[in-house]
């Protein structure tokens, strides 16, 4: 029976991780790198984001390594992420969908406070397809451009714990990943030749993060985090004219930008907690070889989040066992609107954490909804709708026996 | 109760799929947005000719024309010349000169006297241009006769007895015999086949001779011709013509334009000049642009690129040819940006040119390199 239940968990993990991407993002992700992503997870998204502060080895926050300090169980976590973007500017509007896998990460209690983990997450996220009509000089043309792709980490953390006191934890980061744009041009003139190119960009580089979570008394936990910039190396083909065999070719480098947080968050022996987190980076110096990207700005968010849980033990009943999260954040998006102002982003969440089979297996799901912009301040504004979901699977792997 | 949740859990990934599984179609929304991140993705430049630009005249010259030409109109005038080996014969009874001509379009001069005078034999029919023509050896001609250059068909003109022993000779001493012909009349331009036309026709000027016991046809060693059309002396004014072969060239400078470019359209504007250009500035003139593969020019020996060419035509007082393919070799670097050679298409069979403003012109009238690319979004590069 329990073979079941983690086969029926499997093939909904499988099907919604790798059943490809049809739809697209939204024309915000053409800025830059693409839309920062990394979600720190389901569980904390049900919270408005907040998990700098969060350890309590239930979940592992992609963000800070120091939240692996507590855990006791083996963990490995699965995500998907679902975005349905209703995006208006001051002529007309459309409707995208953007489904994909949003990373997985897996954690090993190595015994005497340390931990061991590792994962896959996605960093920003490129996919959008917009076409429009324009002209230059008097001569009309038709034009569309398509983008996927993004950075991804791999990542490697080491967490110890001094007397469930103070937390630790060091992320190395491998990050790679590609992004690819095609645009197609067709001018109205009978003697024009339409365009239709490519250019492949792939990058890696190595970045460390390093986060700490402090516990003053059981009830209250401060967390920070911070990750330097980096050096992306980057390599693009550029499949220009048909005429050339070969594509040109251009080395790199670009300077992924720093980030910090920090937050707090308390919780009562009844199994509610609360709490709240800042976040900050740097994407203003976000910088391709060198060169500024435009209009790139600083992203900043404030997000304020709550959690009930009332049991945790196998023997309290389900619903006692499943957590009802509530959370909200504001936000500067990290891309400045065509005018140069910010866009304010603002999303309520609400999250449950279901319990499977184990106390220490669980289904996250987190909703949330939110808006980018407004017509009237930026030109355009965005509603969303944000579903986060992701299986954590908690055992005694790897349990020591000595 | 575990697996309702869990099958909650699948209803749920099943909505997923299905939700995410609606079309989407691209749209203008945000077109601003991403044109405001992607500036002059899109561009337009007019680029003008590098003041190096040249005309020069080949050296096959009218010797390797299909056409001769003979006349005198609208500021064009032309002689042709025609080279006979001398034959051994006895016994001849007559002789005729022998062509098919037609009117020069636009200029037909209808009646003309023409004059077949003496010239020497050895003129290089690669050299001889106007300055340096053979002129005759007598202004006395050695016959003339009335054609009417109207009359397609072939012009049978009866070479008097006199003259008939400058080509024949009754012993076995060869040589050469060489006439101009030429008219003193004015207002038109008539064309006939040269020996380059067809060397199995007859179409081309021939003697035939009549003896009592056979017909012998003696086709010209050699012919061609001269026109008073030369280079101009104006610094402002670039020519290509055909007959006597003047070409032009013309270099842009093209660094501005990047490697990866699309080249969307590019075309060549030039503007003519009708005062300079003949012999009707109002008709169709067809021309030719080839590139040169050399970053040297060394006329006439110019290096080009054989594989490709483009054609254009003057309809009125300016050309646009579509040179975008060129272009984009270039950027390419596909092709040497050597410039580009303009030639007329007709440059074996007409008598046409077309003179046009060169780069020492005002601005709006030198030629002009009009360029329409497009570049990939430079932002991740």
């Amino acid at each position: 029976m329990a073979y079941q239940k983690y086969a029926r968990l499997g093939i909904v993990i499988l099907l919604t991780a790798v059943f490809p991407p049809r739809s697209h993002s939204s024309v915000l992700s053409s800025a830059g790198l693409g839309l920062p992503a990394g979600d720190p997870g389901a569980r904390f998204m049900g919270m408005g984001g907040m998990s700098v502060a969060m350890a309590d080895g239930q979940t592992v926050s992609s963000l800070n390594p120091a939240s692996l300090h507590r855990i006791r169980l083996t963990q490995l976590a699965v995500q998907v992420v679902s975005d349905q973007v209703r995006f208006r500017d001051e002529s007309s509007s459309s409707t995208t969908t953007y489904m994909n896998f949003n990373g997985f990460s897996f954690a090993v209690p190595l015994g005497r406070g340390l931990s061991l983990g590792m994962g896959l997450v996605p960093r920003t996220r490129m996919d959008y397809w917009v076409s429009f009509s324009d002209s230059l000089d008097g001569e009309s043309y038709f034009k569309t451009v398509q983008g996927s792709g993004g950075l991804n980490s791999a990542e490697l953390t080491l967490a110890c714990d001094i007397r469930s006191v103070v937390g630790f934890g060091l992320t190395g980061q491998y990050f790679f990943g590609k992004i690819t744009e095609t645009w197609r041009l067709l001018f109205d003139g009978a003697q024009f030749t339409g365009t239709n190119n490519q250019i492949n960009t792939r990058g890696d580089g190595f970045g460390v993060t390093g986060g700490i979570i402090v516990h003053p008394s059981r009830a209250l936990s401060i967390g920070g985090v911070f990750r330097p910039s980096l050096r992306i190396s980057t390599s693009t083909e550029i499949f220009g004219s048909p005429l050339i065999a070969t594509p040109a070719t251009r080395s790199g480098n670009m300077n992924l930008p720093s980030f910090w947080s920090a937050g707090v968050r308390y919780e009562t022996p009844k199994g509610f907690s609360a709490g709240t987190e800042y976040f900050e980076e740097a994407w203003n110096d976000l910088s391709v070889n060198g060169r500024a990207v435009v209009r790139l700005q600083k992203r900043s968010r404030l997000a304020v989040g709550a959690e009930l849980m009332r049991g945790q033990l196998p023997t309290d009943g389900y619903f006692k066992r499943t957590a009802f999260r509530l959370g909200f954040y504001t936000e500067r998006f990290f891309l400045a609107d065509t005018r140069g102002g910010s866009i304010r982003e603002i999303m309520g969440t609400v999250g449950f954490g279901f319990p499977l089979v184990t106390s220490a297996s669980h289904l996250d799901i987190a909703l949330g909804f939110g808006r980018r912009g407004s017509i009237a301040d930026n030109g355009l504004s965005e509603n969303c709708f944000r579903v986060n979901l992701s299986a954590t699977i908690g055992e005694k792997w790897f349990e020591r026996k000595f | 109760m575990t697996s309702k949740w869990s099958l909650a859990g699948c209803l749920l990934g099943v909505a997923f799929m299905c939700f995410q599984c609606g079309g989407y179609k691209a749209s203008p929304v945000g077109a601003q947005l991403f044109q405001g991140q992607n500036p002059n993705m899109e561009r337009h430049v007019t680029l003008t000719a590098a003041s190096s630009d040249t005309s020069y005249r080949i050296a096959v010259a009218c010797g390797g024309s299909s056409l001769l030409f003979i006349g005198n109109g609208r500021d064009l005038e032309a002689w042709t010349y025609v080279v006979f080996d001398t034959i051994t014969i006895d016994s001849l009874i007559k002789a005729t000169l022998s062509f098919q001509v037609r009117p020069y379009p636009v200029l037909n001069p209808g009646r003309v006297i023409l004059s077949i005078l003496p010239t020497g034999s050895t003129w290089d029919e690669t050299t001889m241009t106007w300055d340096n023509k053979i002129l005759p050896s007598s202004e006395t001609p050695l016959f003339q006769a009335e054609i009417n250059s109207a009359d397609t068909s072939s012009i049978d003109l009866d070479v008097p007895l006199d003259v008939l022993a400058t080509f024949v000779t009754k012993d076995t001493l060869t040589g050469r015999v060489g006439i101009l012909i030429k008219t003193e009349s004015t207002g038109g331009l008539f064309q006939m086949n040269s020996l380059e036309y067809s060397a199995s026709s007859t179409s081309y000027p021939h003697l035939t001779l009549y003896t009592a016991s056979d017909t012998l046809i003696v086709s010209p060693s050699k012919d061609t011709f001269v026109s008073n059309s030369e280079l101009s002396s104006r610094s402002d004014i670039l020519r290509i013509q055909d007959g006597i072969a003047e070409r032009s060239l013309l270099h842009f400078n093209i660094a501005g334009i990047p490697v990866e470019a699309t080249i969307n359209r590019a075309m060549l504007i030039l503007h003519a000049d009708p005062e300079a250009s003949v012999p009707d500035p109002s008709a169709m003139f067809f021309l030719a642009v080839s590139p040169v593969a050399d970053s040297v020019w060394t006329v006439p020996n110019l290096k080009l690129d054989s594989t490709w060419v483009a054609y254009g035509s003057f309809t009125g007082d300016s050309v646009a040819v579509t040179v975008t393919s060129l272009v984009q070799k270039w950027t390419s670097q596909t092709f040497l940006n050597g410039g580009m050679m303009l030639t007329g298409v007709l440059e074996k069979s007409d008598l046409a040119g077309r003179s046009f403003f060169s780069s020492s012109s005002d601005s709006a009238r030198m030629p002009r390199l009009d360029v329409y690319y497009s570049l990939a979004p430079s932002g991740r590069y």
